[in-house]
């Protein structure tokens, strides 16, 4: 059964797996390009910024592929309004499980990419002393902060309909209360408040904003 | 003989449509056919039935087990066939086969080969892009292949072609003599069903009206011509309609006519002669009984 469901979902997320494995290879070899260069150890500092700049895309490359790879595990289900999934012998339960895990599998097979890409990169560069690379450590962030954000897409596109127009509603509602508070300059912000919960320490998407850097001291 | 589907008191709203003490048995190894005007709430008590929807009371088995507390093994001995198609689009057909036969472990291969070339699918082609009667075929055969006790078909050939239509009702008349299989198969093409039935249900406005073998309904239902005027009080039939029929003559539509009940009328006011309502017509018949119980001109 897990094998039917990945490949059903290989084949409905293929193209973004393609570009999103594409982008895992060239990230980490781009973000080194001009490394090899580094000779004086006084230039480690240009160096520290050029990761730092292209650090950046890592979270956005896992939230991607977090997006592309739920959409990927409900898109067939809500195109055939869950009538075939509903009729297959097999509990509710697991078949959510199933999709989940397919999912997961494929994101596990870009962070692998991502491993060995960044691997690669880091070999072929000399890096100056002080400095050390992280592709391990890169790897496995990328790989907490996607499972973060797939699980919670997963579950919010899992959503009926009744519950996602719930939900947008109540988005909508704290968007346009922060619009009144503003032009009543009441200084006061819920959608500051709202991202500041979804990204604070104790969240399981704070991952997104901490360093993300291949090279570091 | 026991019933591969009992449904008792069923009911169900849903905005301004009701389904509304709905009670139906289908007889193990009966071919159902379950009829019904657009919208009467045929799709709705199958989708009922297979669990996709809650009812709002009411119970219903198949195979004696409940539903929904056992829809999962009841799942695995049906077959069901949409009223549209609801497959993974971006499957090819030979995907399509291979994800369904892993949820079923009954799939039967060499069956799904066999009417993969009896029915000439391009396996390779995405679902996507089938045509309507091809992807009718893709349903019926994983339908077909899974080796279902239970074959639920919804409108299996609505909006197929006389040829596709014939091929998929034949392929589901040979499954069903050689496995003895049970078939509730729903449709508001009556000639359709007139072929292969041996018992009827017959659904309007959410409440069954009907339910009998195939026989019984087609003999008792008849057209007869009487003498004008002939009272109908305390006639051994049901009089469903009467109206006039050219100069001193009258139409009745009749249930539960028998030969014997010719002796019935006199000779003041003659019956002349008895006609066959073939299914359709008796269908329309039924329904319009149902609808002014009280009989009424034609």
């Amino acid at each position: 059964m897990f094998r039917a469901i990945l490949w059903s979902q290989w084949r409905e997320s293929r193209l973004a797996m393609v570009v999103l494995a594409g982008m895992a290879v060239a990230v980490p070899l781009l973000s080194l390009r001009g490394a090899g260069a580094v000779t004086d150890p006084w230039a480690s500092w240009d160096l520290l910024r050029a990761t730092a700049r292209w650090g950046a895309a890592y979270p956005v490359l896992a939230l991607a592929a977090a997006l592309a790879l739920a959409a990927g595990a409900w898109w067939p289900d809500h195109r055939t309004k869950h009538v075939y999934a509903l009729t297959l012998p097999v509990s509710r339960v697991r078949y959510l499980l199933l999709r989940y895990g397919a999912g997961l599998t494929l994101l596990f097979v870009i962070a692998a990419v991502l491993a060995v890409s960044t691997v690669v990169a880091t070999i072929r560069v000399p890096l100056p002393t002080l400095l050390h690379a992280y592709p391990g450590g890169i790897t496995v962030r990328f790989l907490l902060a996607g499972l973060s954000a797939y699980t919670i897409l997963f579950g919010l596109m899992g959503l009926t309909p009744r519950m996602a127009r719930l939900v947008a509603a109540v988005f909508l509602l704290v968007v346009l209360a922060a619009l009144v508070a503003d032009l009543a300059s009441l200084g006061w912000n819920p959608l500051g408040s709202v991202v500041d919960a979804l990204l604070g320490p104790y969240s399981p998407l704070a991952i997104f904003r901490a360093r993300w850097m291949l090279i570091d001291v | 003989m026991t019933d591969a589907i009992q449904i008792r008191g069923l009911s169900y709203q849903v905005g301004g449509f009701a389904l509304r003490d709905v009670n139906l048995s289908v007889p193990s190894g009966a071919v159902y056919g379950f009829l019904g005007p657009n919208g009467a709430g045929k799709t709705t008590t199958i989708r009922l039935l297979l669990g996709l929807l809650r009812p709002a009371g009411g119970s219903m088995k198949v195979f004696g087990e409940d539903v929904p507390k056992d829809i999962v093994s009841i799942l695995g001995r049906v077959g069901y066939v949409p009223e549209r198609p609801q497959l993974y689009p971006n499957l090819s057909i030979d995907e399509a086969i291979r994800f369904h036969a892993a949820f079923h472990p009954r799939y039967d291969q060499a069956a799904s080969r066999d009417l993969a070339a009896r029915f000439e699918l391009p396996m390779k082609r995405a679902l996507a892009r089938l045509s309507k009667g091809e992807m009718g075929k893709v349903m019926i055969l994983l339908a077909l292949a899974q080796r279902p006790d239970l074959l639920v078909l919804d409108e299996p050939t609505d909006g197929l072609d006389p040829v596709v239509r014939r091929e998929a009702l034949h392929a589901i008349l040979d499954y069903v003599t050689e496995s003895g299989a049970t078939v509730l198969i729903s449709s508001h093409l009556v000639h359709e069903l007139e072929r292969f039935c041996d018992w009827i249900g017959v659904l309007d406005q959410g409440t069954i009206v009907a339910q009998l073998p195939m026989q019984e309904f087609k003999s008792g239902l008849k057209r007869l011509r009487v003498g004008a005027g002939a009272p109908s009080a305390g006639a051994p039939f049901a009089l469903l309609a009467r109206g006039a029929a050219g100069i001193g003559g009258e139409v009745w539509t009749v249930r539960g006519w028998q030969p014997d009940m010719a002796s019935w009328f006199g000779e003041a006011h003659p019956l002349r002669e008895v006609v066959d309502l073939d299914l359709e017509e008796a269908f329309v018949e039924l329904l319009r009984s149902a609808r002014h119980p009280s009989g009424r001109e034609a």
